[in-house]
C-alpha cells in the first residue's frame, strides 16, 4: 500500500512519514497540492493520501475536489490532516469528497485508528 | 462583529496538547521566560476574519535547533536554516489554527513565517503561555493587532 | 507538617508500597512493583495541585491519611485509562449487525439499557449513542438508556459535560460523526444536547457498595478487570451478571478470553467478537 503526505513543512511530513510507515506503507512525499496532483498523473496512484488544507500553490480542499473529479482517482482514499478544527472546515472537506479528517495537533494513535476505520489497517481482535 | 472566545485556561491546555503530541519529553510551565542572553525566534501565523491578530510560538536559537532536529528526527548538525524556519513555523501554524478556531465567524490563516521575535510587530499580548522545554523557554503569545 | 526533605530525593520501597497499597486499599486495583515506575508521571499533577515535593512526601501524607481530596486525586491518577471512540470497532459492530437486532425481537416493550461500566471519559457511551442514532433507524421511537460509570469523580463530570479536546475527538470519532453529533466550544468539542440527554452517568467503584442499578439488556466492561486479581474479577462478573435481564448480553475487552469460573453465561463468538450471553433460568 502506497501512501503520500501533502504538507507543506517538511517536519511534519516527516513525523506523518515516520507514522505510516510504521503502519507498513509505502511512502512518497508532496509539498503542495499541485506537487502531490503532478506525482499523482506521474504515478503511481497512492492507495492512501494525508492532506494539509493550508499549502501554498494549491490548497488541501482544491486538491481534493480536483482528485475526486478524476475517475482514475477514484480508489485513492483521502485524509485531511489538518490545523482548521471549525465545524463548518469539517463540513466543507466531507463535502469536497475527503473520507476522513483529522485535526492539528494529533498523537500518532489518531492516525492509526482514523485508517482502522477506514479499514486501511487491521485492527486485532 | 466578532471576537476570540477563548478563555486564558482554554488557551493554556491547548497549547499544552500541542506540546504533548509534538515533544519528547513534554514541556513543563514556567514561571518566566528563561535565557534573557539569547536571541529569540518567533514563527508567527496570522489570522484574518472578525478578529484580527498574530500567534507566535517563540523559543531561542538553540531551543529552535533541538525542535527541529526531534521533529524531523535528524541531528542538529545536519540541520538547515531552512529547517529551523520549517519546524518553528509548523508549531506556530498549529497553535494558530487551534486559536483561529475559536474566533467566531469564517476567519484565515495566513501561511507561517519565522522572524526575530522583536520583529512580531507591537501588538498588544492577549494570551500567553510560559514553558520549559529541557533547557529550552517555549513562549507562545496570542496578539491582539492595537 | 512534612519533616525537611533533602529536595527531589528518590522515593524509598517502603514510600513505593505506602502508595500501592493506598491505591489496592480503596479500589482493589493492583500496583505491582512493576508498575511503580508509573507513579512518577502519573501522580505529578497531583502532587503539583496539592503542593508536594516529590512522592516521599506524597507518601507521607498519605500514611497520615488526613487528606481525603488528595486520597481521592490519588486513587483517580491511578486508575484513569485512556479510551477512544469506536474502540476495537468489532464489538460495535457486533452490537449493530447482532446483538441489538435479536434483543429487539425478543422484546414486547420497545425499551433497550445498555452500561458501559468503565466508562472512563465517556467515549464509549456516546459511540454507541452516535451509531445507533445514525445507523440503526429501526430503534426511533424505542426507549434507549444509556447508562456510564466509572470510578472517578472527575472523569465522570468530563463525560457528563460530553466536552473533548482535539487530541481526545481524533482518536477514533469518524469524521461524519464529529460532524453531526460534536459543537465546537471555544477550544473543545462538545456531544450534541440531543445525545447527551439519552445518557445517565454515575460513580461506581466495583469493590464498594454499588449504587442502585437498573436491569441492562447489554453490559460493557471492557479493559479494566484485567487490573484485578483473579477471586475479585469472578466477584464483578457476578454482581454485574445479576444486573443483566436473561438473554441479555456482557461484552469484555478484545484481549480479556475469560470469565473464569463464573456460571450463567453462555460464551458465543459473533463476528470477530467473544460475547457472553445471560442463560435463562
Amino acid at each position: 500500500m502506497l501512501a503520500m503526505v501533502i504538507d507543506d513543512s517538511r517536519a511534519m511530513r516527516s513525523i506523518l512519514r515516520r507514522i505510516v510507515t510504521e503502519l507498513g506503507f509505502e511512502c512518497v512525499e508532496a509539498a503542495d497540492g499541485q506537487d502531490a496532483l503532478d506525482k499523482m498523473s506521474e504515478g503511481p496512484v497512492p492507495d492512501l493520501a494525508l492532506i494539509d488544507w493550508n499549502m501554498p500553490v494549491l490548497d488541501g480542499l482544491s486538491f481534493v475536489t480536483s482528485v475526486r473529479e478524476n475517475r482514475d482517482w477514484r480508489d485513492v482514499t483521502l485524509m485531511m490532516v489538518t490545523t482548521e478544527g471549525e465545524h463548518a472546515q469539517i463540513v466543507r472537506a466531507l463535502a469536497a469528497g475527503a473520507h476522513e479528517y483529522v485535526i492539528k495537533p494529533f498523537t500518532p494513535d489518531a492516525i492509526q485508528e482514523k485508517l482502522q476505520l477506514l479499514g486501511l489497517v487491521g485492527v486485532e481482535a | 462583529m466578532s471576537v476570540l472566545a477563548l478563555a486564558p485556561e482554554e488557551f493554556k491546555s491547548l497549547v499544552d496538547e500541542v506540546w504533548a503530541s509534538l515533544l519528547v519529553p513534554v514541556p513543563v510551565d514556567a514561571d518566566r521566560v528563561n535565557g534573557e542572553a539569547a536571541t529569540f525566534v518567533a514563527g508567527f501565523v496570522e489570522i484574518q476574519g472578525g478578529w484580527v491578530g498574530r500567534v507566535s510560538v517563540e523559543t531561542t536559537d538553540r531551543g529552535a535547533v533541538a525542535i527541529a532536529s526531534q521533529m524531523l528526527m535528524v541531528p542538529s548538525e545536519e540541520l538547515t536554516q531552512a529547517d529551523l524556519v520549517d519546524a518553528v513555523g509548523e508549531l506556530a501554524n498549529i497553535v494558530g489554527g487551534s486559536v483561529k478556531s475559536c474566533v467566531e465567524g469564517h476567519s484565515t490563516l495566513s501561511l507561517p513565517a519565522v522572524v526575530p521575535v522583536d520583529e512580531v510587530g507591537g501588538h498588544e499580548a492577549q494570551l500567553e503561555v510560559v514553558s520549559q522545554w529541557q533547557e529550552h523557554p517555549l513562549r507562545v503569545r496570542v496578539l491582539a493587532v492595537a | 507538617m512534612t519533616a525537611t526533605t533533602t529536595a527531589t530525593a528518590p522515593p524509598s520501597v517502603a514510600d513505593l508500597s505506602t502508595i500501592s497499597t493506598y491505591v489496592e486499599s480503596r479500589s482493589a486495583i493492583l500496583c505491582p512493583a512493576d508498575k511503580h515506575y508509573l507513579f512518577e508521571a502519573r501522580l505529578r499533577p497531583v502532587m503539583r495541585k496539592h503542593g508536594l515535593a516529590d512522592l516521599r512526601e506524597l507518601a507521607a501524607k498519605l500514611r497520615m491519611n488526613g487528606s481525603p481530596a488528595l486520597g481521592e486525586d490519588v486513587v483517580d491518577a491511578m486508575t484513569t485509562n485512556e479510551t477512544s471512540w469506536f474502540r476495537d470497532i468489532h464489538p460495535f459492530e457486533s452490537l449493530r449487525t447482532t446483538i441489538i437486532p435479536e434483543l429487539m425481537a425478543a422484546k414486547s416493550n420497545r425499551s433497550l439499557t445498555i452500561w458501559s461500566a468503565a466508562s472512563s471519559t465517556g467515549q464509549e457511551l456516546y459511540s454507541l449513542a452516535m451509531m445507533i442514532d445514525l445507523q440503526m433507524p429501526e430503534l426511533h421511537g424505542w426507549d434507549v438508556r444509556l447508562h456510564g460509570t466509572d470510578l472517578s469523580r472527575d472523569v465522570i463530570a468530563q463525560a457528563k459535560a460530553g466536552r473533548y479536546s482535539a487530541l481526545e475527538v481524533n482518536r477514533g470519532l469518524p469524521a461524519q460523526y464529529l460532524a453531526r453529533y460534536m459543537v465546537r466550544d471555544g477550544a473543545h468539542y462538545v456531544v450534541s444536547e440531543g445525545l447527551r440527554r439519552k445518557a445517565s452517568w454515575d460513580r461506581l467503584n466495583f469493590v464498594a457498595p454499588w449504587p442502585p442499578l437498573p436491569r441492562f439488556d447489554v453490559v460493557l466492561c471492557r479493559n479494566v478487570l484485567i487490573y484485578f486479581d483473579v477471586d475479585v474479577r469472578a466477584k464483578i462478573i457476578r454482581k454485574i451478571r445479576d444486573t443483566i435481564v436473561p438473554g441479555g448480553y456482557l461484552l469484555l475487552g478484545s484481549s480479556e478470553t475469560s470469565i473464569g469460573d463464573v456460571e450463567g453465561f453462555q460464551r458465543l463468538v459473533i463476528g470477530r467478537t467473544t460475547v457472553y450471553r445471560k442463560e435463562h433460568r
